[in-house]
């Protein structure tokens, strides 16, 4: 395999904060790519970790993350790492955003082949899967290198326009869905450690009686309360009749409030408390300068499609990239699919 | 709502043409009278559908179908039509809100299926959506396959110093330079236009590939569409050397076909004058856009594109639902068929 005219080093904890300043200088950078996040990530992931730097000389080119892990005995890997409850993650090319167009390019295309270098030569991966940040929307690099590519997408409502605007391009559905809320004597407030501990209870709650396998463990979500619980995790809660009814877990991350956990709809009749959440949690983002607000992965379920599209958002790409080093892998990947 | 797909007929070409003039996702491409030349060229059957929202005509839907074999095949464009985005327009499309686009746009996804399977029981689909157009997640909810294809933009409305102040000193250099060594590039019609076809045919000669798409069917089009077609070339010495076919759409200049390489070694390339020029009489004609279709998705050849005018990426969508054992035999053709012709072809 090709390799890059880039240097690929594995990032220790003293280059910790040169890590965290391209990602808060990035704009397509997620709250996940973290310095602190993925620590957390690393030490429930059950893989092992290594935070990419690509650079040239001194400069830092780029970030990716990934984790190794071996299924059925063959290397395979990860960014995000499996079953994590994090979204995206992927590689973050500084200076992106301001390049011309032909450096963005070749940038991103030797940045790919370094990771990939790194990760099938040296680590000898046999199965690789990224899924990118909105914002590094562009998946060419990685089909030209012969990755399977496939769009995905999230919505996102532009703030810029101010709080008003955006409550008018609410579906008139929406709009008295809140009134009615607030009528009824719905509250909703910033919470903190209690009411944050209790949407992750009883968002696992509804994720097992679901049966899904994967439910990520609740010490995963304290220690990152632990790191963020001052800043970056914002909680907010609704209380209707002294009683805790929903509310959802925001990250709070360049400029964007991102929407990440929420509780489902409660069983209260005539009152429906989701829509006044989201909507106190915009307000909170339009009072602390936020110039976007984003329903994570909220454009690609068909079923959720309407709770979530009624607030008018845009629709933003991120992607999915997966490769396998060898047709027999594939074949491998897709037997062990059927079996589990 | 209700959303009700009817088959249209030739009376209704002005019907049509008002919702594609109504979308802000219509290109050239989807006026009917194309449509209909590109059928009888590509040898398909068209099959215009209007989307009728609560009884409001809203949408179109044009499709084209073929036969091969025991096969019947459903496209939108059809092959070898030099059309790169076509599919379904849903007129009054910016003037939605996101909930309603995705209403409207999903019931016609899904109508358009239902039409495809059980009227035109087709077993192959394969729609490339036009330019613009970012949501093809209905498709994907009933199964389809989507592919990203990409296309680059020049943002033409700060007007042509803006465009220009991005290029390097050596573009500049070499835009001197051809014009110094007599190269002189100007607008022309018919005669022109196909001498840049049989260009093209040669180059393609050269490189041992067969051109596709048919001479009667390009200047028929231009022969329609005269005011729309935009034929630069370049010269030297009085003679033809290259040239590039331009498509105006509202706002929007597309760069459509062209750009064959000389067949002399000329230094600088005259393509690249051709361009700069495409992109001064864009500006001062008061277009807002220039594209250059396909090429950002060509890995030999982004990179000549992505460097002289800085432009910016976008992405469109080609959509396709293939039952497993056709797509064993579009494998078989595209990984061993095709590769073997092609070798025989360059012996």
């Amino acid at each position: 395999m090709k390799s890059s005219k880039y240097n690929v080093t594995v990032a220790t904890e003293a280059e910790s904060a040169a890590w965290d300043a391209v990602v808060s200088a990035s704009p397509h950078a997620s709250p996940f790519h973290l310095w602190q996040w993925l620590q957390v990530e690393a030490a429930w992931s059950g893989a092992r970790f290594y935070p990419l730097i690509v650079s040239t000389g001194t400069t830092i080119i780029a970030l990716c993350p990934v984790f190794i892990t071996r299924r059925w005995l063959v290397p395979c890997g990860f960014s995000p790492a499996p079953r994590s409850p994090i979204l995206y993650l992927g590689p973050v090319i500084a200076e992106y955003e301001t390049l011309k167009q032909e450096k963005r390019e070749s940038r991103y295309i030797e940045v790919q082949k370094a990771v990939d270098h790194f990760l099938f030569t040296l680590m000898h991966c046999r199965f690789v899967r990224l899924l990118s940040a909105p914002g590094l929307d562009d998946a060419r690099p990685y089909r030209w290198a012969g990755y399977d590519t496939d769009p995905l997408y999230t919505y996102r409502l532009d703030l810029t326009v101010g709080e008003a605007a955006v409550w008018e391009r609410f579906v008139r559905q929406a709009r008295v869905t809140v009134k009615r809320a607030v009528r009824e004597g719905v509250t909703v407030s910033e919470g903190g450690r209690d009411e944050y501990l209790h949407i992750i209870r009883s968002v696992r709650k509804r994720l097992a009686e679901q049966g899904r396998v994967h439910v990520p463990p609740e010490g995963y979500f304290e220690d990152l309360y632990a790191v963020f619980g001052s800043g970056l995790l914002r909680v907010f809660s609704a209380d209707y009749k002294g009683e805790c009814v929903g509310g959802m877990i925001c990250l709070h991350h360049n400029g964007i409030l991102y929407q990440w956990v929420g509780v489902p709809k409660p069983d209260l009749r005539g009152v429906s408390p989701n829509d006044l959440v989201n909507w106190e949690a915009i307000r909170w983002a339009c009072h602390n300068g936020c110039t976007a607000y984003e329903i994570m992965d909220g454009g690609d379920n068909p079923r959720l499609r309407h709770f979530k599209s009624k607030y008018n958002p845009d629709l933003h790409i991120w992607f999915s990239a997966v490769r396998y080093s060898s047709p027999v892998y594939r074949v491998m990947k897709t037997i062990r699919d059927c079996l589990i | 709502m209700q959303l009700t797909l009817t088959p249209a007929a030739a009376q209704d070409e002005e019907l049509w043409n008002g919702i594609v003039d109504r979308s802000p996702h219509s290109s050239i491409f989807h006026l009917w009278r194309w449509l209909d030349i590109t059928a009888r060229h590509t040898k398909t059957t068209f099959h215009p559908l209007i989307g009728m929202v609560d009884e409001e005509p809203l949408c179109i839907v044009p499709l084209f179908v073929q036969k091969r074999g025991p096969v019947r095949f459903v496209f939108s464009p059809p092959p070898h039509a030099a059309i790169f985005g076509l599919g379904p327009l849903v007129a009054g499309w910016d003037e939605m809100l996101q909930d309603r686009r995705e209403s409207v746009f999903e019931a016609l996804v899904l109508e358009t299926d239902r039409y495809i399977r059980t009227v035109l029981r087709a077993g192959y689909i394969h729609i490339a959506l036009p330019y613009g157009f970012d949501d093809p997640r209905p498709f994907t909810w009933l199964g389809y396959s989507v592919e990203p294809a990409y296309d680059y933009s020049n943002d033409l409305s700060e007007g042509f110093e803006a465009v220009v102040a991005v290029m390097g000193r050596k573009s500049r250099q070499d835009l001197a330079r051809a014009a110094r060594r007599g190269i002189t590039v100007g607008e022309g019609g018919r005669i022109e236009m196909e001498k840049v076809i049989d260009l093209m045919v040669e180059r393609y000669r050269e490189q041992k590939k067969m051109v596709t798409v048919s001479k009667e069917y390009l200047l028929e089009l231009y022969d329609v569409f005269p005011g729309n077609i935009r034929v630069l070339v370049a010269r030297q010495e009085d003679e033809i050397v290259t040239g590039l076919l331009d498509l105006h759409w509202k706002d929007r200049i597309s760069s459509w076909i062209g750009n064959p390489k000389p067949h002399r070694r000329i230094s600088p390339s005259p393509n690249d004058l051709i361009a700069y020029e495409a992109l001064k009489i864009s500006c001062a004609t008061g277009f807002s856009e220039y594209i250059t279709m396909s090429a950002a998705g060509n890995s030999r050849l982004h990179h000549y594109y992505a460097s002289k005018f800085n432009p910016g990426l976008k992405v469109r969508y080609i959509v396709r639902s293939v039952p497993p054992s056709l797509r064993a035999l579009e494998m078989v053709y595209t990984r061993l068929v095709k590769p073997v012709l092609t070798a025989v072809r360059e012996r």
